[in-house]
């Protein structure tokens, strides 16, 4: 008998389950999916997005890469940080931080012939030998990152920057063309149009255009995103060259209402606060 | 003069993986002249594959001596002169009988023209010169066993050790092997052999042991065997008389004798007509190999 | 007597990997890459050399690092479970020739392969227009030194291990090595010294098979070769190191019951 206890317990616990509530969601989220990507909706699309995102991941680190020309860098640890590194720093100017070859220099190394090896067969360079490699280099793979996806707004934005900086005559354009490929393609982002109006006001001195193009990114910006240090930044920028942009086209009350929604985002900003104090006298 | 194979005292013990010891030859010791054939005889599990193994060197054995032509067992020296054939017919399925035997000859020390002469020889002995360019994986089970016979037979060993060799082969195939193990022992060759097929034991050897449990039961001539194992019987009519062997009553006045040796038998038959009995009937049989190997399994059990 | 048995087991293995059809694998996986080269001259993206070109070589020290943990990780249990190994230790050859003779056919195999690979890569390269410079083949060179350690490994491994987990610990030791090497190095300079003598003993221990890595060196521009005393480091440390990696597989192997 004993031995049908357990199914029949089994059975009976079934049975009661039957018999209790259905669980309802607490919060029933409406999802409009036409709003979703297809990546996002599709199992089988999800992972092509997947790789997709992973491919572009990978060559953004190694336009990194290739400006070092293949010398491996990384941050330094917090405990370096702590006790100063005594090995290869270097003060990383495109990336405005302290970094540290992967490959650790002689003296710090505890491996001996085999780290002397290692740095004979290993592109390493001591940092007093560093140099970086011309940053076209990395534009095909910037043009390579936003084909493979046409959505990863940094490609777009640093791969501008980098073209830019290309020794052609006409640089600047060819970063411009790049930048409305971008919009084309993520209309109404907030991020490629600041980036588009800042290049025209900088560096073409197109104010038209870039008037339009700023406003139309400073339209979009949601505030709560201005916590990010990133966007908050780039944003800020953009108030800046709309400002400027106004001032050079003979434009001051829409400079100084600029000024003054910028300072409503940023009350701290000393170049704002300037250029206001400078339209008032 | 060296025996072709001592073995002393043999124990080969398995370990499992969860580290019990198991014996599966306990105490072996036989041996085998230069130029006898000998079968190793025994049930499944007796400890006859483990047994060649130890004379190939193939593993350790936990105690005793084993010595090939005086010399130790699974050495160069030793492996020199044996020619092998394991029980599990599996050759590089991706070559061909003839790649295959190039490869053993070579390890063998054998090269060039000489080494493809016989192997193209004894493909055609095994029956396999039409499949030489097959590839193994191709071959049936009782082809592959020819290769594996072709390959012990590489480089005319002076000792064959063949562990189950008819194994896989049609009654033609036999055939073939059994007169090229025969040409092979009339050159003087030693082959030692466990089998399960105990008319080709019957046929070729000189002499068997028989081993259960991993000790050896049973060691004999198989002449004296096949003499030892007839069976003869006389029945007749009339009064009885004091004769050798096993007598029974059948039915009143009728007397069977039963002997187990030829010449008692002959004996009786001629005090029948001494005594003046009516025969009813004779029989004489030979005893097979058969009988012995289950009697003597039945007896040590 | 030596070098003939070796050889012909050598040749042996190498025959059958070529009419077991593994290395038309590897040929199908270069034509793959061929395609990929060819595919990403198709979107019309260029200056790509240095990328094709890097990714060429990942691919090839990737591809040719799994190659040798299978091939070297397979043969011997192979022919242990097939049984195969009978008629071969039944030879008047030692446990080590035998031992010897597959490693060095899981190094043959091992490179024919990594040729194949190499050719196409440098075929899918010349249509990036990337040509062939010194450091290339010194990489060529190095990686094969490198394949042969990794073998060595993988024989070991698979000794004591069953094929699945030596194919991985090989996988592991390649892949992983650098890495923590990298930790090591790290983490040396804030260790305790009983911490630091132990980074010693394993930095020692292990296959230090990114150093025969020059991909980092050719992918790039400006690099020149690696002086003759690497290489002669490299292929000494090759050697030493695989010789102590069968020592250690003869350690079970000697005694092992067939």
């Amino acid at each position: 008998m004993a031995r049908f206890a357990l199914p029949i317990l089994a059975l009976l616990v079934f049975a009661f389950g039957f018999q209790s509530p259905r669980v309802e969601p607490v919060v029933s989220a409406q999802q409009n999916l036409s709003q979703l990507e297809i990546h996002e909706s599709s199992a089988s699309s999800s992972v092509v997005g997947q790789f997709r995102t992973n491919v572009t991941s990978w060559l953004w680190l190694h336009t990194d890469l290739y400006l070092h020309n293949g010398v491996e860098m990384r941050p330094l640890t917090e405990q370096e940080k702590k006790v100063g590194k005594g090995g290869d720093l270097a003060s990383d100017s495109m990336k405005e931080e302290v970094r540290v070859t992967t490959i650790p220099a002689r003296e710090s190394d505890f491996r001996g012939v085999f780290g002397d090896v290692e740095r004979e067969t290993s592109a390493y360079k001591t940092m007093q030998h560093h140099s970086h490699n011309d940053p076209d280099v990395t534009l095909p793979l910037f043009r390579l990152m936003v084909l493979v996806d046409p959505h990863f707004t940094p490609g777009w934005i640093n791969g501008a920057a980098m073209m830019a900086l290309d020794h052609v005559p006409n640089a600047n354009q060819v970063a411009v063309d790049f930048l409305k490929d971008g919009l084309r393609q993520n209309p109404g982002n907030v991020l490629l149009n600041l980036e588009l109006g800042g290049m025209l006001v900088g560096k073409l001195r197109r104010f038209d255009e870039g008037i339009s193009a700023l406003q139309e990114g400073l339209k979009n910006v949601q505030p709560r995103d201005l916590a990010d240090e990133e966007y908050g930044s780039a944003v800020e920028d953009g108030i800046r060259w709309l400002a400027l942009a106004y001032r050079e086209s003979g434009r001051p009350s829409e400079e100084r209402q600029t000024l003054e929604a910028g300072l409503k985002w940023f009350p701290g900003d000393k170049v704002l606060s300037g250029m206001l104090d400078k339209l008032a006298k | 003069m060296l025996k072709a194979i001592e073995v002393e005292n043999l124990f080969v013990q398995y370990r499992s993986r969860s580290g019990v010891v198991k014996d599966a030859v306990k105490g072996l010791s036989f041996q085998v002249d230069r130029g006898e054939v000998v079968a190793f005889l025994g049930p499944n599990g007796a400890g006859k594959s483990s047994t060649l193994k130890a004379l190939m060197g193939f593993l350790i054995p936990a105690s005793g001596a084993v010595s090939v032509f005086g010399l130790e067992a699974g050495s160069i020296e030793a492996k020199r002169r044996i020619g092998y054939l394991p029980e599990i017919a599996n050759y590089y399925p991706y070559l061909t009988p003839t790649e295959t035997l190039c490869l053993y000859g070579n390890l063998q020390g054998l090269q060039g023209q000489s080494l493809r002469r016989e192997v193209a020889e004894l493909l055609e002995q095994v029956g396999l010169a039409s499949a030489s360019k097959t590839l193994n994986k191709n071959l049936s089970k009782g082809m592959l066993q020819r290769v594996g016979i072709a390959q012990a037979l590489l480089g005319e060993p002076e000792l064959l050790i063949l562990d189950e060799f008819t194994s896989g082969l049609d009654p033609i195939g036999r055939r073939q092997l059994r007169d090229l193990l025969q040409k092979r022992r009339d050159a003087g060759c030693t082959i030692f052999f466990s089998s399960h097929e105990l008319d080709e034991v019957e046929m070729l050897c000189d002499r068997v042991l028989l081993i259960r449990d991993g000790k050896l039961i049973d060691e004999n001539a198989v002449e004296a065997l096949k003499e030892n194992l007839g069976s003869y019987s006389l029945t007749y009519r009339g009064k009885q008389f004091e004769a050798p062997g096993v007598c029974e009553q059948l039915s009143k006045q009728i007397w069977r004798h039963t002997f187990a040796d030829k010449g008692e038998f002959m004996q009786t038959l001629n005090q029948t007509f001494k005594h003046k009995v009516e025969l009813l009937d004779v029989s004489c049989s030979d005893g097979s190999l058969e009988d012995y190997f289950v009697d003597t399994i039945r007896r040590s059990a | 007597m030596k070098f003939h048995a070796w050889g012909a087991l050598a040749g042996g293995v190498i025959k059958e990997s070529i009419r077991r059809k593994d290395l038309w694998v590897i040929a199908i996986l270069s034509l793959v890459i061929l395609l990929f080269s060819s595919a990403l001259g198709f979107f019309g993206v260029q200056g790509l050399q240095v990328f094709a070109k890097d990714l060429g070589l990942t691919l090839l020290s990737v591809l040719s690092t799994i190659m040798a943990a299978l091939i070297s990780t397979r043969l011997l249990p192979d022919e242990l479970k097939s049984k195969t190994i009978y008629p071969l230790a039944a030879r008047p050859i030692s446990r080590f020739d035998l031992l010897f003779g597959k490693y060095l056919g899981a190094v043959f195999a091992t490179w024919v392969g990594f040729l194949l690979l190499a050719t196409t890569t440098f075929i899918g390269l010349a249509i990036f227009k990337v040509s062939f410079e010194p450091i290339l083949l010194q990489y060529l060179v190095f990686k094969a030194f490198g394949l042969a350690l990794l073998c060595s490994v993988g024989m070991m491994f698979s000794l004591y291990c069953t094929t699945n987990a030596a194919a991985t610990l090989t996988m592991v030791l390649a892949f992983g090595g650098t890495i923590l090497s990298r930790g090591l190095t790290m983490a040396y300079g804030q260790s305790a010294p009983a911490l630091q003598a132990f980074f010693k003993a394993l930095n020692a221990v292990l296959p230090q098979y990114g150093l025969f890595d020059l991909g980092g060196r050719a992918a790039n521009v400006r690099w020149s070769p690696a002086p003759m005393w690497v290489a002669a480091f490299l292929f000494g440390y090759a050697v030493v190191y695989s010789g102590f990696m069968l020592a250690l597989g003869m350690r079970k192997f000697g005694k092992q019951a067939l």
